[in-house]
């Protein structure tokens, strides 16, 4: 009787080699990974437009609000809290002054005055958080007035209006 | 009687790479999603906001864009998402017909919600930390007569690295 012949299975298989497909897969991945950069998600800070029409300025209320003004002279941002001069920060505290190399205006003094002008604040009329404005002139960089902005999202001021730029006084 | 046990003549141990190419692969095509190989749009620096919080976009709104940032010849450019650059008045006129476009313009008639009449439109203002900030009350103003309500101004919460002296 015949031995039954015993078939190995993977005789007649063709075998690929896969050794310079994983050389090449493993470049491509080294050259991906390198070649990443992950970007920072960003965020933005929400604000709502008049749905109708910007309130006229002439409303006695707006008396009662606390106006940051934020003017440029000479290349430097002169803020004013109110009434009072914002001293010049010694420091140049972001990417952005280190790159002009010019200091800006002290955002704690800006975030203590309205910090002060919220806590003793009464509510008047139909506004019940403090009105503040925003004035800036044309010139100032975006940097300050979103550093502005940031204060006031920090001490969950919701009543926010920009100023139409006003010109310095000279 | 007992079946003659088949003993396959291999040397060696054999790895079977069939789940490590599977891994391979997968970080191959992660990589390459995410890799920005090229650089379509002027690079805005943004200002940075500890409070600015990332956020999901509502169902059945639209985020434009609205880029102000330097070009090669340091003047300022303001363009809606990587449209050409255009002037206030432009990107006015732009605005008006992506709110029109949208089907949620004020004065559609097709909507009956007196809610939903206000454009869901939303602009998202890209906004260079260094140029000039007048170019938000053109951009507001435009805003306001597309009636277009919701705006946002775009800041990153935090930065790591230098973006002038980038490595």
């Amino acid at each position: 009787m015949a031995k039954r012949k015993v078939v190995d299975p993977d005789a007649n298989k063709a075998e690929a080699d896969m050794t310079p497909m994983i050389d090449v897969v493993f470049l491509l991945l080294i050259f991906f990974m390198l070649a990443t950069k992950f970007k920072m998600p960003e965020g933005t800070l929400r604000s709502y437009l008049p749905k109708n029409r910007g309130e006229s300025n002439s409303r006695p209320m707006l008396s009662e609000n606390c106006r940051v003004t934020l003017l440029y002279q000479g290349d430097q941002v002169v803020a004013y809290a109110d009434q009072a001069q914002v001293p010049t920060s010694d420091v140049l505290d972001s990417d952005f002054e280190l790159h002009t190399g010019v200091p800006g205006p002290n955002l704690d003094f800006i975030e203590q005055h309205i910090l002060r002008r919220r806590d003793t604040y009464v509510a008047l009329g139909d506004t019940a958080t403090l009105p503040v404005v925003i004035d800036f002139a044309e010139k100032v960089p975006y940097k300050y007035v979103i550093d502005v902005l940031n204060i006031c999202s920090k001490l969950e001021i919701e009543n926010i209006a920009f100023a139409q730029p006003e010109t310095p006084m000279d | 009687m007992a079946k003659k046990k088949v003993k396959l003549a291999r040397k060696g141990v054999d790895m079977d790479m069939t789940p490590m190419i599977d891994i391979v692969f997968l970080l191959i095509v992660f990589f390459m999603v995410v890799t920005e190989l090229t650089v379509q749009q002027a690079e805005v620096i943004l200002p940075v906001a500890s409070e600015a919080t990332v956020e999901e976009p509502q169902p059945g709104s639209r985020i434009l864009f609205v880029n102000v940032s330097f070009n090669k010849e340091g003047e300022e450019v303001i363009q809606l998402m990587n449209g050409p650059a255009m002037t206030p008045e432009e990107l006015e006129l732009a605005l008006k017909l992506e709110a029109e476009a949208y089907g949620l313009w004020e004065d559609n008639p097709a909507n009956p919600d007196p809610a939903a009449r206000l454009s869901r439109l939303e602009v998202t203002i890209r906004c260079d930390q260094g140029a000039e900030s007048g170019n938000i009350h053109k951009i507001f103003a435009a805003c306001s007569k597309a009636k277009i309500y919701q705006v946002r101004c775009a800041a990153i919460g935090e930065r790591f690295e230098d973006p002038y002296n980038p490595e």
